[in-house]
This record gives C-alpha cells, sequence and structure tokens, in this order.
C-alpha cells in the first residue's frame, strides 16, 4: 500500500496512478464549473451518449483499415457522438415542448440504446478485440499501457489548461451573468467552452473508469469541495487535490489487495470522501447541524430557567 | 445492457415452427451455440443433417446477447446444442425460451461426468467450462453429440459412428502429439500466461501451469495487483512469452510485456491462442482439431519447446 502511494510498486501500477491521476486532477477543477452551471446531467448524457460514437469508430475502421482498437480513435468517435448527444439535448429542450431535464434523459437513453445496438453488430463481427469496447463500458484501467496513460493524461492536460485560461471568464458566467454580458463575454461562447472541457474530461477518464463512472470523478469531487469551501479558487483546488487524490489512493488500493478492480475502487474512495466532507461540513455537515441544535437547546433550556 | 437485450427477446414473437425442415423433406437442423460444438457435429452427422452455429469466429459467448434473430433461429432448430456449465451467460435465457417452445436441446458440457470437471473456486463454485481444450473430455463430449444425432436420424446411425470413430482416432493422435510436444518444454518454464483463464483443463492434462490475467469469465475485470503479480511472475522464471487470445482484448497482455520490460526482462507475445473461439470456417484452424493443434504448437514453440511450425498434420497455416 504504501509503496503503490509512493509509486514504487513497479511500471504498471506507476502509469496506472500517474494517468487517472491526472485525470483526477482535470475530472475535479473543471467538475466544478460543471457543478455551479448546473451542467451535471448533461455531463452525464454526453458519458452515455459516447458510446454509439465508440461502436461506430469500430466498425468504420475495419473498411479503413485502421487498428480498430486504437484508443484514440475510439474516443475521437466517442466525442463526435457525446456532442450530438449534447446538441439534441439541447435543441429539444429551446423547442419548448418538454422541460429540460426531460430532454436530457431523452437524449441519453436515445444515444446509449443506439450504442447497445451497434455494440451487439460489434460482438457478432469476426475480428478480434470486441472485448476491448465492453472494456470501455465499466473502464479497465489495470491494463494500462504507458501509452494509453499517456493519451490519457495528454487529454486531461490539455483540459486543465484551457480551464487556467477561461477561468476569470468562466468565473463571470457562474457568478454574474449580467455582468459578464455587460463586460463584452458571450455567454453562449463561454457555455459552449465550459461544455468542451467537460467532453475532454470524460473521454479522458473513459479507458479508466469507463462511461458509466466518469461522471461521478466529475461530480463528487466538486460537490465535496462544495461542502467544505465558500470561494470558487479554494473550491476549484480543493476538488482537483480531491479528484487527484481519490484517483491515487483507489489505485494504491487496487495495486495493494486482490481482486479490486481499479475504476471502481476509484470511485468509492472518492465516494467515502464525500460522505466525509458532509459529516464535517463547517456550514452544511451533519456535524455542524447536530451541533446547532445542540446550542440552541441549550440556550432554550437557559432561557426557560 | 442487459435489460435492453432483455426487452428485444421478450418482443421476439412466441411462435415455434415444429420441425420445419424436416417436414419439407430436408435434413434436420442441428444448431450449435459455438464453432468448438458445432464443427465436431457437422463432421458427425455428415450429409445426415445440416449443421449451423450461432456464434461466428471470434466472438466471445461469456458476454454475447442473443438477437432476435438468433432466437428465432433456435426457436427453427430441430436440435440445440449449446455448451452449459455456465460458458453462455447471456445466451441461456434464449436456449430456455427454444426448449420451453419443445425444441430438442442438450448441453453438452454437462454430458461429461462432473468428477472429471474442474472447480476452481471449491467443489460447491460453478465449473470452469473451457473443457473443449481437453481431447479426452471433448472426445467424450462428441460421443454424447453423435447419439444425439442417431437418435434424430436412427437411418444415419451407422455413418454417425463410422464418422465418430475417426473423428476419435484423429483426437487420440492429437493428444499424443501435445502431450510431446508441451513435455518438450524445459520444465521451470512451463508456465502459460494468458489473457483470460480459459486453458485450466490444457494445462491439467498436459503438466502446464496456467495464469490467466482474467478471470474463468471475461466478465470479471483485473485489479493492477494482478497486473504485478504477473510481472513478478515473469520475471522471476524467466518467462519467454505470454498469450494473446483471439476473442479477448490484447491491452493486458501488451501491460504485462511492458511491466516485465521496466523489469529488464524481454517477454514477447508468443501468439494468439483461440480460447473461446476458432479461426474462420472452412480453415483448418476453423475446425476444433485444428485449433487444438495450432494452441499446442504456438505454445510450445514460444516457451522453448519443440514442434514442427505446421503442426502434428502438417496443416497450420503459417
Ligand atoms: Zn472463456
Amino acid at each position: 500500500m504504501w509503496e503503490a502511494l509512493a509509486f514504487r510498486a513497479g511500471h504498471n501500477a506507476a502509469v496506472v496512478a500517474l494517468g487517472c491521476i491526472v485525470f483526477g486532477l482535470a475530472a475535479g477543477a473543471v467538475g466544478c464549473f460543471v457543478l455551479l452551471r448546473g451542467r451535471a446531467l448533461i455531463a452525464d448524457a454526453a458519458a452515455h451518449a459516447t458510446l454509439p460514437g465508440i461502436a461506430a469508430a469500430f466498425l468504420l475502421a475495419l473498411p479503413l483499415g485502421l487498428d480498430p482498437r486504437a484508443l484514440p480513435w475510439l474516443l475521437a468517435g466517442g466525442a463526435v457522438t457525446a456532442l450530438l448527444g449534447v446538441v439534441a439535448a439541447h435543441a429539444l429542450a429551446s423547442s419548448g415542448r418538454v422541460k429540460d431535464d426531460a430532454a436530457i434523459a431523452v437524449a441519453l437513453s436515445a444515444f446509449f440504446g443506439l450504442g447497445a445496438v451497434l455494440l451487439s453488430v460489434v460482438q457478432a463481427l469476426p475480428v478480434a478485440g470486441q472485448a476491448g469496447l465492453s472494456g470501455l463500458l465499466l473502464g479497465r484501467a489495470a491494463g494500462m499501457t504507458a501509452a494509453d496513460a499517456a493519451t490519457m493524461a495528454a487529454v486531461a492536460g490539455i483540459a486543465l489548461g484551457l480551464l487556467l485560461l477561461l477561468r476569470r471568464p468562466l468565473a463571470a458566467l457562474l457568478f454574474d451573468p449580467l455582468q459578464a454580458r455587460l463586460a463584452g463575454l458571450p455567454a453562449g461562447a463561454l457555455d459552449a467552452a465550459l461544455l468542451g472541457l467537460m467532453l475532454l474530461v470524460v473521454l479522458a477518464g473513459l479507458p479508466a473508469v469507463g462511461l458509466v463512472l466518469v461522471v461521478a470523478l466529475l461530480i463528487v469531487p466538486a460537490a465535496a469541495a462544495r461542502l467544505l469551501v465558500v470561494r470558487l479558487p479554494a473550491m476549484v483546488a480543493l476538488s482537483a487535490a480531491f479528484g487527484a487524490g481519490a484517483s491515487h489512493l483507489g489505485v494504491a488500493l487496487s495495486a495493494s489487495a486482490p481482486g479490486l478492480p481499479t475504476g471502481a475502487t476509484i470511485v468509492l474512495v472518492a465516494l467515502a470522501g464525500f460522505l466525509l466532507a458532509l459529516l464535517l461540513s463547517p456550514r452544511r455537515g451533519l456535524i455542524a447541524a447536530f451541533r446547532r441544535q445542540a446550542a440552541l437547546m441549550a440556550a432554550a433550556r437557559a432561557a426557560a430557567r | 445492457m442487459p435489460p435492453i437485450a432483455r426487452r428485444a427477446l421478450l418482443a421476439a414473437p412466441l411462435l415455434a415452427l415444429p420441425g420445419r425442415g424436416q417436414a419439407q423433406g430436408q435434413p434436420p437442423l442441428v444448431l450449435s451455440t459455438i464453432a468448438m460444438i458445432g464443427e465436431p457435429a457437422r463432421r458427425l452427422g455428415g450429409a445426415a443433417i445440416r449443421a449451423e452455429t450461432l456464434l461466428g469466429e471470434g466472438v466471445d459467448p461469456h458476454l454475447y446477447r442473443p438477437t432476435r434473430a438468433d432466437l428465432a433461429r433456435l426457436l427453427r432448430a430441430d436440435l440445440v446444442l449449446h455448451h452449459g456449465l455456465g460458458l453462455e451467460g447471456r445466451l441461456r435465457e434464449a436456449i430456455e425460451r427454444a426448449a420451453a417452445a419443445g425444441r430438442a436441446a442438450l448441453a453438452v458440457g454437462e454430458s461429461i461426468p462432473r468428477e472429471m470437471l474442474i472447480f476452481p473456486e471449491g467443489p460447491n463454485s460453478p465449473p470452469d467450462p473451457h473443457v473443449w481444450m481437453d481431447p479426452a473430455l471433448w472426445g467424450i463430449a462428441a460421443d454424447a453429440i453423435a447419439a444425439r444425432i442417431a437418435a434424430l436420424r436412427p437411418a444415419a446411425s451407422a455413418s454417425v459412428n463410422d464418422n465418430l470413430a475417426a473423428f476419435r482416432a484423429e483426437a487420440a493422435a492429437l493428444d499424443a502429439y501435445a502431450r510431446r510436444v508441451l513435455g518438450s518444454i524445459p520444465p521451470e518454464r512451463r508456465v502459460l500466461v494468458t489473457a483470460h483463464d480459459a486453458f485450466g483443463y490444457l494445462g491439467r492434462r498436459y503438466g502446464l501451469e496456467v495464469q490467466g490475467i482474467e478471470g474463468i469469465s471475461t466478465e470479471s475485470e483485473a485489479g493492477v495487483q494482478r497486473i504485478r503479480d504477473l510481472v513478478e511472475l515473469l520475471v522471476a522464471r524467466r518467462i519467454p512469452a505470454v498469450f494473446a487470445e483471439t476473442s479477448v482484448a490484447e491491452r493486458n497482455v501488451r501491460a504485462l510485456i511492458e511491466g516485465a520490460a521496466a523489469r529488464g526482462h524481454r517477454v514477447v507475445l508468443g501468439g494468439s491462442l483461440f480460447s473461446d473461439a476458432m479461426g474462420a470456417p472452412g480453415t483448418y484452424e476453423g475446425t476444433w482439431i485444428g485449433m487444438l493443434d495450432h494452441n499446442v504448437t504456438t505454445i510450445a514453440r514460444a516457451l522453448g519447446g519443440e514442434a514442427p511450425r505446421r503442426g502434428f498434420q502438417g496443416r497450420l497455416s503459417a
């Protein structure tokens, strides 16, 4: 366990840990903006909408003579349909015929269902390697090679860099949309940029935690940080550190105990951290609430005396 | 995902067309789930049956979800030969539907006596389904297939019996060859590291230690510790090769090669083995004998044993 945390548990454990830590960092940071802008559901829909793109990329690679298992190619396919899914949800919602959350749910199930159909086409094909696709559903971090980890870290790193560049306008969008518009910042373009960042993080996380769990790492660290601090820079820093720490600890646990699948372990560590934050939060925590209640009752008793 | 597949199944029509093939004077349709059953069945039945196989080349039976068309085919068959022993996890429901609709069905793998099976997690756990890796066990399965085909076409039972005798003689020759070439691997290197645990029966019969990265089913995901342990094993025993499987992702195997290289031990990809699916129909590797010949020859040569490049009948491609 300690040797795994110190990156001394061998090449494979170190590669998996580094890839997941960079991803956790980016997911935690971007997640704050996604959460505060109320885009958590959209993120979930986007993650599920990668499935048809991944399957289609696999199918297209065969006639094009490409390696259908190449990760960047599959992720590019996933990006295309994720974007289409978000656009579809947006179009449906702005038509005014259905509520926003219903529109998102419709887009999510339509795209995920399409992906499931395409996967069942893929599984019957006489080519090797379809099993790699189901790995993207729940993630298959343990078998990550250095090239996989580099792809993942590069995508996450780009997202992190872009977030640093855009942090001021994005913060204005979150807290003072009117002010932002007066300052000439186009809200639509900023929302699109935030969406792009979110997509990058989702794509980076697919090989490790899979499309079902990737949203957890986008939202859970941000939600925990929100419980503990008020100001945005502190929240982003804490959330990023939390995401990276959960990834690191999750990989170390998976490297030290038998039978712990890496992606699911990372998500469980993050959830445990969230529960801890829920208990300890100074403003909204359960312990703080209990203390306030006790203080109130003591005051009431004192007044009655 | 499974709920979607299940809904597709429920939506399928409940029609069972009774023995259509026979009614039209055609030979009865014998539909096998996997090619390891379907190809021997075709060979044993000859012209007395029409043999078809549901799952094609390179398809993973652990994860395969049946389509509506699959269910329709199952409901049209005069005899369904499936493997059982928990192999076709998500096909079982469709096979049960076909059986409930009056289709004859045989779980081929379950014709092998229980005491000959491997129970990797104790006697009350599910058995390892990969019995076709042992020619002696699969010979027993062939007996059961032949008996059912003979019962379906009593007029052809003499020719089915002749085909069975020829099949078992070839399987015995393969068995002797496997014992010889795998026995030529230096004893300390008799370790077979593969993508998933499909080679337990092969290992037991020929004295190889078998280590799969993933468990008995490809549904289980390996943790980082499993990868670490296997890299440790490769380095400590100086094992020269690991093996991919045609129906399982290669990524984990590549991670092992990389991990060993980082420790200064060169491991090569010894080749792709046929584990849960065999080669293209119509080729030698697309027969059960050819599939095992390929596996045994590839393993022996990669781990430093002596084996002819083209296998025991000189028929392997490559
Ligand atoms: Zn298997």
